[in-house]
């Protein structure tokens, strides 16, 4: 994708004048002639700068794994409001993307195993449209499998997640489906097969399908998924006592919050504010457990036997068991369910009633708010996000509706200090150098080493969105080191060429380190920073380390 | 790991690289603390909620038999009996779990203390809620409080070195707020991909700041410089592989491995003698809703293996180490139909070291009659966990002021656990 001058001076020039509308309504075009540009990258500086204080760009540093030009053109050209509208209805094709997933090769290696030869090769991505017939033989235990083979859905999975972050279209929806993830995070390296092997099942038919869509629905994918019912420990919940793990966390984390729970009231349900009139305000550790016995036998078809005669089919598809089922009547937010319910209704009444309730749309919406907007999101855009969250609650655009009232008001285009996690850092970089990356484990584990890690947040509240356990020793050594990986081409999955994206008139190193942190930061480097970094560059004419140096910069570190 | 590919062949003209090295040579670091007025304390955290009622089985208490089947829960007799315990309380018959061997020893060698029915009062069955309470030290969850360890710090000093050690990526709640705790994984990754050597000094120029990334930015050389400065290092300059003492063997299977990489970390960190007073360690996998008689064996016999290893290596240390083990809350007296046990409330607590009263159980057993129990179902707390806590920080870790430390906590008569010198 080559840069030119001329539409990297277009973009500077147009989001300078974006600028302008940063206070006004998303509908407004910003007005170009307001802004002559100055004739050159160096002496754009004044606009630059003030970009970075709030804007356009700083818009889609929010609504996207990091700005392009093309992105601001496309931008620029339809106005915020058509460019929101068509990220949340993410409808054409993307060929680009598409072919590189189709060209992606992923490396697989192991010593001969059972019916499986010694195999070391690459191969495309098989699984990541496969239907669950064809993964689930591979959780199977009684065959000698490769743990490569076991493992290679959760990599391709990977992989394609990473391609897309850095190549889609829709930078919008990944950074929801990265999102959702998070949301209704699952361990994939839990020592638990059924997940690692259902990944693909997970992102592309739970949290990519509902990712735009109807939180009520998405809740259901998500409970009734192989995947989080193996991690929850769901599929073995059965009458009594029942297993309280995924129930604890659907209430605590995945729609009421923990803001809502009334600890110190235990099993006084009528204790909690709001329960006289039957809305209490939140939950209580009975709520937990009455939760629990109504999603006693959902569960995952894994041909075990279940006594007198019955066996379970083996396909790892979602199924009900009703002799499992805790039947007797139960009071979930100081709501009885009647006894004796068809199969799966009392489990479904307790999601109907959390995606109703006012604290999910406040849980959920903080949450929303505090990815796209800021760690403390201001409580006036929660509030006012969380109106539509619950105005649009039977809508099948629900959740595009909400991030639309998020990044439609003026609080998108205020400026931001939301920091990178490593992950957004590897993508923003990616993008803005327009690599060419394939994608492999040792991206993975890079960023693994330094907390982010994809698929395998240890715990189920997935990974932190504020700044402070990003800022880690740990992280930021990483933050560094990991530049220099991509940089050098450490495992041969990323090409770099600078040079020919370079304008030619840029032949000093202010120069260039003046245009690079232009395409990299939005904006110029402070005048010690950039003499540094262009000294460095008077010795060793590497643009390589220039634009790296760039990217290690404290700038480019915050979207 | 992959850190020293080609030198990384930029950093900054001469002139710069003076100017920050001349910064670099004036970097304020205290003068070390003097350790020996202290202990250095390492803190082990069972993420999860350990089932401390298989750590340390009252096996013969009738209740525990009936509540439980055979397989979750220690034996007093057979095969697979747990390992006894002189000393125990209320006349139970309280044994280790049997994996745990490595425990039972530094019991009977009388540097292991062990408190039952211990936790945070009022606390939460929440991991997440809980884990914040015991780590803030405070009362109730407060998102802007710093943590408990971050406080003690600066009481002490030691909270402009590095004073503190998180072998996890990023730091604990105990550690929140806390500008200069360093978290480090493999002490040989904690290193720059600098193969020229002045990135760091660029990196200073880049980080001149006020915002948390840029004190981050900075804090991360600081540790860099004094980490790479105290590293022990072969001729050819490559950090030389961590070798334990005293014929220690930290078992490293994969379900050892986590804590007995970190502890090998603190070992080393420790050993540097770079201003450490205290350490945190994680050992994850302990919420054992579903399962347990597959998870929990591992689980201790990882946790016995790698502290046994870790207290061994660490033996020309014993006199100022105190080692901690705790988790974010019991598991329930009567499992579910998973073959598991959900969230608890009451705990067992380890508290490891020279100048441990061990031997001995601390504490008082609550019962676990159905009245006895907290709200009919879980082990009631009858130690609070900060009692503990302040009773090491006073002791052994000349902690000044305790009411800072654990605000709105006034702790209950000294258990007895140390002797001060």
């Amino acid at each position: 994708m080559p840069y030119t001058r001329r539409a990297f001076l277009r973009h500077t020039l147009l989001s300078g004048g974006a600028l302008a509308t940063a206070a006004c309504t998303m509908d407004q075009r910003p007005n170009k002639a307001a802004h002559p540009g100055p004739d050159g990258i160096a002496s754009s500086t004044t606009a630059t700068d003030a970009l970075r204080r709030g804007g356009t760009f700083a818009w889609l540093q929010r609504a996207s794994y990091g700005v392009r030009s093309q992105d601001l053109e496309r931008l620029e050209s339809i106005g915020l409001a058509a460019y929101l509208d068509e990220q949340l209805t993410p409808a054409g094709a993307d060929p680009d993307l598409d072919a590189r997933l189709a060209a992606l090769l992923l490396p697989i290696q192991y010593e001969a195993e059972g019916r499986y030869p010694a195999t070391d090769e690459r191969r495309p991505l098989a699984y990541l449209g496969a239907p669950l017939s064809t993964l689930w033989p591979l959780s199977r235990e009684d065959e000698a499998i490769p743990w490569s083979e076991r493992i290679r859905p959760l990599e391709e999975v990977r992989a394609a997640t990473m391609l897309r972050a850095v190549y889609s279209r829709w930078q919008l929806r990944e950074l929801l489906v990265e999102h959702w993830h998070n949301h209704f995070s699952v361990n994939a390296e839990n020592d638990d097969l059924r997940i690692t092997i259902t990944m693909p099942i997970y992102d592309r038919e739970v949290i990519r399908t509902h990712a735009l869509g109807n939180f009520r629905q998405l809740l259901e994918a998500v409970a009734t998924s192989t995947a989080m019912l193996s991690y929850l420990d769901n599929a073995s919940s059965k009458a009594s006592p029942a297993n309280e793990n995924y129930a604890r966390e659907l209430l605590e984390l995945h729609t009421l919050g923990a803001a809502h729970y009334f600890n110190d009231r235990y099993q006084r349900w009528g204790d909690v504010p709001g329960a006289a009139a039957g809305a209490p305000a939140g939950y209580i550790d009975a709520d937990v457990y009455e939760a629990a016995r109504a999603f006693t036998g959902w569960s995952v078809a894994d041909g075990r036997d279940l006594g007198e005669d019955d066996t379970l089919p083996d396909t790892g598809e979602f199924v009900y068991i009703a002799a499992w089922h805790d039947p007797y009547q139960k009071r979930v937010l100081a709501t009885e369910l009647a006894p004796n319910q068809p199969a799966l209704a009392d489990g479904r009444a307790v999601l109907d009633m959390l995606a109703r309730h006012p604290a999910t749309a406040l849980h959920v919406c903080t949450r929303l708010c505090r990815r796209l907007i800021a760690d403390d999101p201001p409580p006036e855009l929660v509030a006012r996000a969380a109106a539509v969250f619950r105005a649009q609650i039977d809508a099948p655009d629900q959740i595009a509706q909400t991030v639309r009232a998020i990044l439609s008001a003026p609080e998108a285009l205020a400026p931001s200090s939301k920091v990178r996690r490593p992950y957004e850092v590897l993508v923003a970089f990616l993008r803005a150098t327009a690599a060419e990356v394939q994608p492999d484990e040792n991206l993975h584990w890079l960023l693994f080493e330094r907390g982010y890690r994809m698929f395998s947040w240890p715990a189920p509240n997935g990974h932190p969105d504020v700044a402070d356990p990003w800022l880690s020793t740990n992280v930021m050594i990483g933050r560094w080191n990991m530049l220099v990986a991509l940089t050098d081409n450490w495992w041969g999955t990323t090409t770099l060429d600078l040079t020919s994206q370079t304008p030619a008139e840029h032949t000093t190193a202010a120069a260039l380190v003046a245009y690079w942190s232009q395409r990299l930061l939005g904006t110029t480097l402070a005048p010690d920073a950039a003499s540094a970094i262009a000294s460095a560059y008077d010795e060793t004419s590497d643009l390589d380390a220039l634009v790296c140096c760039i990217a290690m910069a404290p700038e480019f570190h915050q979207r | 790991m992959h850190l020293s590919r080609r030198a990384f062949t930029i950093g900054c003209s001469a002139a710069i690289a003076a100017l920050a090295g001349g910064r670099l040579g004036s970097l304020a670091y205290a003068a070390p603390t003097d350790t020996t007025l202290r202990d250095i304390l390492v803190v082990v955290s069972l993420r999860g909620g350990a089932d401390g009622l298989s750590l340390v089985a009252p096996t013969d208490d009738p209740h525990y038999v009936a509540a439980r089947s055979a397989s979750l829960r220690v034996a007093d007799r057979g095969a697979s009996a747990g390992l006894p315990l002189a000393n125990a309380l209320a006349g139970i018959d309280f044994r280790l779990h049997p994996l745990a061997a490595g425990l039972r020893e530094l019991y009977d060698s009388q540097q292991l203390a062990i408190v039952h029915a211990c936790g945070l009062a009022h606390g939460s069955r929440s991991h997440f809620e809980a884990i914040d309470l015991i780590e803030r030290g405070a009362p109730r969850a407060r998102q802007d409080g710093s943590g408990w360890i971050t406080r003690y710090l600066a009481q002490i000093g030691a909270d402009r070195t590095f004073g503190a050690l998180a072998t996890t990526s990023s730091l604990p709640v105990a550690l929140d707020q806390s500008h200069n705790a360093v978290a480090m994984g493999e002490a040989s990754d904690f290193a720059l991909a600098d193969g020229a050597g002045r990135t760091p000094a660029l990196l200073r120029t880049l980080y001149r700041g006020d915002q948390p990334l840029h004190r981050a930015g900075i804090a991360a050389l600081d540790a860099i410089d004094l980490v790479g400065r105290a590293l022990p290092r072969a001729a050819d300059g490559a950090p030389l592989p961590y070798e334990a003492e005293h014929g220690a063997e930290y078992p490293s299977e994969w379900h050892a491995a986590e804590l007995s990489n970190a502890l090998q970390t603190v070992a080393r960190m420790i050993k540097m003698d770079v201003g450490l007073q205290v350490a945190t360690v994680d050992y994850g996998g302990w919420d054992t809703h579903d399962a347990q008689t597959d998870a929990l064996p591992q689980l201790v016999d990882g946790l016995a293996r790698a502290l046994a290893a870790f207290y061994n290596d660490m033996t020309r240390y014993h006199q100022r180490l105190t080692v901690v083990v705790v988790s974010e809350f019991g598991r329930r007296l009567r499992a579910n139909e998973s073959g598991g046990t959900d969230h608890g409330y009451g705990n067992a607590l380890f508290v490891l070291g020279g100048n441990v009263n061990g031997g001995r159980m601390y504490g008082t057993w609550p019962g676990l009659a159905t009245e006895q129990l907290e709200d009919g179902a879980d082990l009631a707390i009858t130690t609070e966990y900060r009692s503990v806590i302040a009773e090491i920080a006073q002791q052994r870790l000349g902690a000044p002021d305790l009411a800072a430390i654990f605000p709105q906590f006034t702790p209950t008569t000294a258990l007895g656990l140390l002797r001060t010198s």
